[in-house]
């Protein structure tokens, strides 16, 4: 299901003061650079509803419908208003799965008795009363990845360096006729496939934003 | 489908070719009449490799007609791998031949005299059998290319290979897809050992000059396939999920459950799992030339799950491997590249025998220091000399259980013998209670997410009470034996799980085709008939309740990340078969 809802004003503009790189672009190819996981900036500890629906902006329909698993530090999640989003979380976002491993991991699913040991119960929920920004990591998969990964992307992300230029040396042609400016702290880089190795990356993580092409 | 084609091996002057009617054999297809012919004619006893065991093939109930999936051929025996009761299915396009022709079923019986291997022919004239010493130790792929000249690419080929020709316990039958290549296979259980053990390399079946199986009543059938596909296509699972990625999209979800099990089941998660995953896969197959993610093993197939796999130049390497494949190469190996992974998969395929049994011994190996975790060449050269027969292939080829105990090792994967696929079980208990308790060895599509909740089998269950396991275990069993015996894939077992309108539409199709009136309650009743079968055979061939657990080890080994063992008890596991 494409997420059609306008994205949310990100919540960190300078994203924890990390050199920040923003690139336009028509974005569809996106997911990759977040198929290896990354962080993002989380205000203070919530409820992962809290998470998706008020920083992220993924909400109603979109959310019980198609996320239906859901793995918070490796348990698998059936209550979104009791599992908890605190310093040191590691939250993964999937749809539905195939399989009976598949129905057994859905959220609130009628064989999730099957997976007792690996699910996160009232009593191992973690709370938190440390009211300080962190950050969190995240991992998106299959569909869910496609659909949502312009909106994270649109929060910004932090990732290591390395990896976004792996990335984007990885990428065919096309991806750069898409790509339409990239600005490291300010300054305009070129965004050829060639130049890529002229570009000079401070080495370690990186705040990554992507914005869509401005009109 | 009224006739049953009988082969008799023994008899004087090479095999002879029986054609009856289905008498009382009448209403079975698929795991059913593989299940009711090996209970009623087989010995339990007997050596599966001896002349008292019987090969059963079997197109589904649904096989041959227009109902969309339904293209599941069910292969039956007793098996060499396990000694229980055995029924191992694949897609491709041989049910539907056979369906086609109106065969219900194709035994062969007897005892195979002399060395020669022999192949059969079947189309609407009848049935031909030719001596076919020509093809003798040919892999699958060579065999079909020996075959493309004489039958031409439209016919349908059930086929093994060197493995199967060697009777290797982990022998699998191979069924031509639809591009004329053998990559559909009845893996489990050492079935192509029992065809070798026969004598026949390969079954030809040309089902060019029939038509479709034809409904009791097509008004009825066309509406209720209508609403069936129309079911399969709106699901997130069916008509998205298993399209866009196929089944190895579970490799990411597995391992954030930290229920993938890594290095021989040491470890609940592979570091590398992203280099095995799904979502890179359907990558692969989108940008590299030649590449199809969105592939159906058979024709009129709804879901489309399968896909083909190119290499970087575009070049054919296998079919799509599925999530189970990728998993036991993959991350039980510690090999983290796909590509590799494909051309293991090729392999397996091409010498004949079952990926997750061949991927489970190589850890196996692994763990014994035959080579080492990650060695990709080296697990590579491992399925050649299983394919060639070497002795140390002799040993691999006849599973993870063997060769554990070839080794000197407790750890082996395994229940009745036979590998555990891609889930650990103490992770996923509920899994564990269907491995531990099936009747088939550790087997995942023994319990599927069929719609038991529909069903009601044996009543409304509170999946939530302390028990809840071993119930929900019977239910999917029972439920996944009577939809074995349909034809129909058990892919469709989400859109049946969530949306009773397209189970309803599953039970219509089914009426419409055969002019019943059956209900759920008489799903549950085949499905239960089925089990209870396979059960009392097992009970015969000597396997009682103790048998029906997980080696001890994962009861005593905790699983990172969650550190958690099997603790499923005895008595609930013997609590699964109380009906």
């Amino acid at each position: 299901m494409p997420y059609t809802a306008p994205y949310p004003e990100p919540y960190d503009k300078t994203l924890d003061n990390l050199p920040l790189i923003v690139m336009e672009h028509d974005a569809p190819e996106w997911f990759g650079i977040l198929l290896q996981g990354f962080d993002m900036p989380v205000p203070k500890p919530c409820t992962l509803r809290e998470f998706l629906c008020e920083l992220v902006g993924v909400c109603g329909v979109y959310t019980e419908k198609y996320l239906q698993t859901i793995f918070l530090n490796g348990k698998a999640i059936d209550d979104l208003d009791r599992a908890m989003i605190v310093p040191s979380s590691r939250l993964a976002l999937s749809a539905a799965m195939p399989g009976l491993v598949g129905a057994t991991m859905r959220r609130g699913g009628y064989y999730s008795r099957m997976r007792e040991g690996i699910s996160q119960s009232r009593e191992n929920t973690t709370d938190s009363t440390e009211e300080q920004p962190f950050r969190l990591q995240v991992r998106l998969y299959n569909a869910v990845g496609r659909e949502l990964a312009g909106l994270f992307l649109h929060q910004g992300v932090f990732v290591p360096s390395e990896y976004l230029l792996k990335f984007l040396k990885s990428q065919p042609p096309k991806f750069f006729d898409h790509l339409h400016k990239v600005v490291l702290n300010g300054t305009p880089l070129p965004v050829t496939s060639s130049s890529l190795d002229s570009w000079q990356l401070p080495q370690g993580d990186i705040a990554l934003r992507v914005t869509a092409v401005q009109p | 489908m009224d006739k049953i084609l009988r082969i008799d091996v023994g008899a004087q002057g090479g095999p002879k070719a029986t054609v009856e009617p289905v008498g009382d054999y009448a209403g079975m297809g698929g795991r059913g009449m593989t299940t009711m012919v090996v209970y009623k004619e087989v010995p339990a006893d007997c050596h599966p490799l001896g002349p008292e065991n019987k090969l059963v093939i079997s197109p589904g109930l649904m096989s041959g007609s227009a109902a969309s999936s339904s293209g599941r051929l069910s292969v039956g025996c007793k098996s060499p791998l396990t000694g229980t009761i055995k029924e191992s299915n694949a897609g491709g396009t041989a049910a539907q031949a056979l369906g086609r022709l109106g065969y219900a079923a194709v035994i062969l019986e007897g005892e195979r005299q002399g060395d020669d291997m022999y192949k059969v022919f079947i189309d609407d004239q009848g049935v031909k059998i030719e001596k076919a010493n020509e093809l003798k130790m040919l892999p699958n792929y060579e065999l079909i290319d020996k075959l493309k000249p004489v039958y031409g690419e439209k016919v349908s080929v059930i086929s093994i290979g060197t493995a199967g020709e060697m009777r290797f316990s982990n022998s699998s039958i191979a069924v031509t897809d639809p591009e004329f290549r053998p990559t559909r296979h009845c893996g489990r259980g050492g079935v192509g050992a029992v065809m070798g053990s026969k004598g026949i390399k390969c079954i030809v079946v040309d089902a060019s000059n029939t038509k479709m199986r034809q409904p009791a009543n097509p008004e009825g059938f066309k509406e209720a396939n209508r609403k069936f596909v129309e079911g399969l296509k709106q699901h997130a699972v069916t008509g998205q999920g298993l399209p866009t990625y196929g089944t190895n999209v579970l490799t990411n979800v597995l391992n954030e459950a930290g229920g993938y099990p890594t290095y021989n089941f040491r470890e609940g998660r592979y570091k590398h799992h992203q280099s095995l995953s799904g979502e890179l896969q359907a990558e692969n197959m989108k940008n590299r030339e030649g590449g199809q993610p969105t592939h159906g093993c058979h024709r009129g197939c709804a879901i489309q799950c399968s896909g083909i796999y190119t290499d970087k130049d575009g070049n054919y390497m296998t079919k799509q491997p599925e999530y189970e494949t990728v998993w036991s190469h993959g991350g039980n190996c510690g090999i983290d590249d796909l590509d590799v992974v494909a051309k293991l998969d090729y392999l397996d395929d091409n010498y004949g025998v079952d990926t997750i049994e061949m991927g489970v011994t190589i850890g196996v190996a692994m763990e014994a220091g035959v080579i080492e975790f990650g060695d990709g060449e080296g697990a590579i050269n491992l399925v050649h000399e299983v394919g060639k027969g070497t002795p140390l292939g002799r040993i691999l080829g006849a599973g993870a259980a063997t060769t554990a105990r070839c080794y000197g090792l407790e750890h082996a994967p395994v229940v009745k013998g036979q590998a555990m696929p891609a889930y650990d079980p103490r992770a996923v208990k509920g899994i564990g209670v269907t491995y531990a308790t099936t009747t088939q060895g550790a087997d995942h599509t023994a319990g599927y997410a069929v719609a038991t909740n529909i069903l009601k089998v044996g009543g409304d269950v509170d999946p939530l009470k302390p028990e809840g396991q071993a119930e929900l275990s019977r239910n999917l069993q029972v439920a996944t034996a009577a939809l074995d015996a349909t034809g129909y894939c058990l892919f469709i077992a989400f859109a049946i799980l969530d949306q009773p309108e397209t189970f309803n539409a599953m039970v219509d199709s089914i009426n419409q085709m055969y002019g019943l009136n059956m209900t759920g309650d008489d799903v549950v009743a085949l499905g239960q008939k089925i089990l209870k079968m396979e059960r009392e055979f097992n009970k015969k061939a000597g396997f009682g309740p103790e048998h029906d657990r997980l080696p001890r080890y994962f009861s005593r080994e905790p699983l990172a990340p969650h550190n958690v063992v099997f603790d499923v008890s005895n008595e609930e596991l013997d609590s699964v078969y109380n009906f």
